[in-house]
């Protein structure tokens, strides 16, 4: 087990931060999702080991977050969301000046810093200034820095912010080669669900500070049963109140298509049954797959809008 | 013909331990410095009182071979050494000035301090290496020619039982160099720590220096007397200096004063730099 939070609470003075959440990070690629102010900077906080929780466990690669904060930093890279950079340097000397810090040899972590910006394609750029840098490559010494002294696990915060199409598609390859074919464990944090459902087979979802939702995507797209999408003709009401006496849940939906979630024993034919009982017309009924938004809006709305 | 695989490799190699994590900070800053000219020039420049005061000494050992006496006022005592490194209090000015400024600003303003402690290095590692910048510097135009000039003394004089008699003098050149390098050091710091913009910071660390010598400048004028001078930053080194020198006292004060002054400054200094640099910040 990588990260592993039991019932860990974080407050900040009044303000609860994350409440009595348990989380188990295993080996691979985990998405951590959640809008503003979940909690997911402060999950990322206590597992480098600069918040000490107010009750619970933090522990990563087996060791408690507050009693080795550096032995865990020093096997985790970090790629921050914010541009950042040592002023005055180039890339070679800031991503070995990183080694360095932590804790290679100066000669290794030279020789480390050109293998790292080649592979993550800065090679013909890397004696040029960092502040002289696009945004592209500003976003690939992040992940170089991030790498360079080979971390076990990588957390890697907005990696395709503000990239162009091309660009994006590059880092995601790269992020995703490195999850799923160097070893090397990741915990990405987007709001680009896609870019988390390419990457991640497993996700984590915080909404004010409590996991609402976590586990394999497949498994979770499971959970939610035979969803179809359908639009009506007549009276919505009584129809879902057919629907939900059978069991049936809606999601949400953005514009008049209605999208249910189906009890296992039920199927079109009973959709039909459910509609000519409530004397409404069905004009449209397609099955659909459930994205990873559906499973996202479905967590942080679900006690509000879900249940029929 | 082996074909190797220039993807990703992993680092096979042993992390250092992490105690000397401060020193790469120190040696980067320093590497960094040195590699500008203009800061190379003020540093040639600063020490051109030491070549002064090198060939004074020359002068006086090897007068009857010059031809050349050297005024009856000068004394080759406690007292050079000091006027040596009292003169050097510009010089460390100008460097912080140039040097210290964006210490900590430039940081600020690139998002460095998210780089650094993502990394496995604590707030005092990170202190002590931006301190030990200015340290270095600092003590390169204080204590380094100090004791150059203490070496050639005792070389020119040729008498061991000098050197015995004066060793003190040596460490008293210590003494007044670190604790130049230390307050003054922490001091820029923690100016640097108020902006993003290191110009500001230079300013402010300027205008602070200047109002404390306009404010004894101005309660001497009224009261005549010298026993305001721990108001003055560079009198209250001075003072500490004298007495570290144990000359008698230019200014009608005590140096205890002058040891609270400075102290409340370096503390003062230490607890702005705790507040301002917060590795909790790493994660905005």
């Amino acid at each position: 087990m990588i990260i592993e939070l039991q019932d860990l609470k974080v407050v900040y003075g009044r303000l609860t931060a994350l409440d009595g959440i348990t989380f188990r990070m295993e080996e691979g690629a985990t998405g951590l999702l959640g809008p503003n102010g979940a909690g997911k900077s402060t999950l990322i906080k206590t597992v480098l080991g600069f918040l000490t929780p107010r009750s619970g466990t933090a522990f990563a690669f087996g060791m408690p977050t507050e009693h080795h904060a550096r032995e865990i930093r020093r096997r985790i890279g970090y790629m921050p969301e914010n541009d950042g950079h040592i002023p005055g340097m180039n890339a070679v000397q800031f991503t070995a000046y990183c080694g360095e810090l932590c804790g290679m040899r100066r000669s290794d972590a030279l020789q480390r810093a050109h293998e790292v910006l080649y592979y993550v394609g800065l090679e013909e750029a890397r004696y040029r200034n960092i502040e002289t840098y696009s945004t592209g490559m500003k976003q690939r010494i992040k992940l170089a820095q991030a790498l360079v002294h080979d971390p076990e696990l990588l957390f890697l915060d907005e990696p395709t912010n503000g990239l162009d199409p091309k660009g994006r598609e590059e880092m995601l390859q790269l992020v995703a080669e490195i999850s799923s074919r160097r070893g090397i464990s990741t915990l990405l944090c987007s709001h680009l669900l896609s870019d988390v459902e390419r990457i991640c087979p497993r996700v984590a979802v915080l909404h004010q500070g409590r996991i609402v939702t976590q586990g394999a995507i497949e498994e979770l797209r499971g959970e939610q049963g035979d969803i179809y999408e359908l639009r009506i003709k007549g009276e919505k009401e009584p129809f879902r109140e057919e629907l939900k006496k059978a069991g049936c849940r809606e999601l949400p939906s953005h514009n008049e298509t209605m999208r249910v979630a189906l009890p296992s024993s039920w199927g079109p034919r009973q959709v039909f049954q459910a509609a000519a009982r409530s004397a409404v017309q069905i004009r449209h009924l397609v099955p659909v797959r459930d994205t990873l938004e559906d499973i996202f809006m479905n967590s942080i709305d679900g006690g509000e809008h879900a249940d029929l | 013909m082996p074909i190797y695989d220039l993807g990703y490799r992993h680092w096979k190699g042993k992390p250092l331990a992490g105690e000397r994590r401060w020193w790469t900070i120190t040696r980067a800053g320093v590497g960094m410095l040195v590699r500008r000219r203009n800061f190379l020039i003020l540093l040639v420049i600063s020490l051109v009182p030491f070549i002064i005061r090198g060939g004074m000494l020359y002068a006086f050992f090897f007068s009857e071979q010059l031809h050349f006496r050297l005024p009856p006022f000068f004394k080759l005592d406690e007292s050079f050494y000091y006027d040596f490194l009292k003169w050097q209090l510009f010089w460390i000015f100008v460097m912080l000035m140039y040097a210290g400024s964006g210490l900590v600003a430039n940081d600020l303003r690139s998002n460095a301090l998210q780089i650094y402690f993502s990394k496995p290095i604590r707030r005092i590692d990170y202190l002590a290496g931006k301190l030990g910048i200015l340290g270095t510097f600092i003590l390169a135009v204080t204590l380094l020619p100090g004791w150059l000039l203490f070496l050639i003394h005792m070389l020119f004089a040729g008498d061991g039982q000098l050197l015995q008699q004066k060793a003190w003098i040596a460490v008293s050149i210590l003494l007044f160099s670190l604790l130049m390098a230390l307050i003054n050091g922490m001091l820029m710091l923690a100016f640097s720590s108020f902006s993003r913009n290191s110009r500001f910071a230079g300013l402010v660390f300027f205008a602070f220096y200047f109002f404390s010598e306009s404010v004894y400048g101005l309660l001497r004028v009224i009261s005549r007397d010298t026993n305001w001078a721990f108001c003055s930053l560079k009198n209250n080194y001075l003072r500490v200096g004298e007495a570290i020198f144990g000359l008698p006292s230019s200014f009608n004060m005590p140096v205890w004063p002058s040891v609270l002054v400075l102290s409340v400054l370096g503390a003062a200094s230490f607890l702005v730099l705790y507040w301002r640099i917060r590795p909790v910040e790493v994660v905005k």
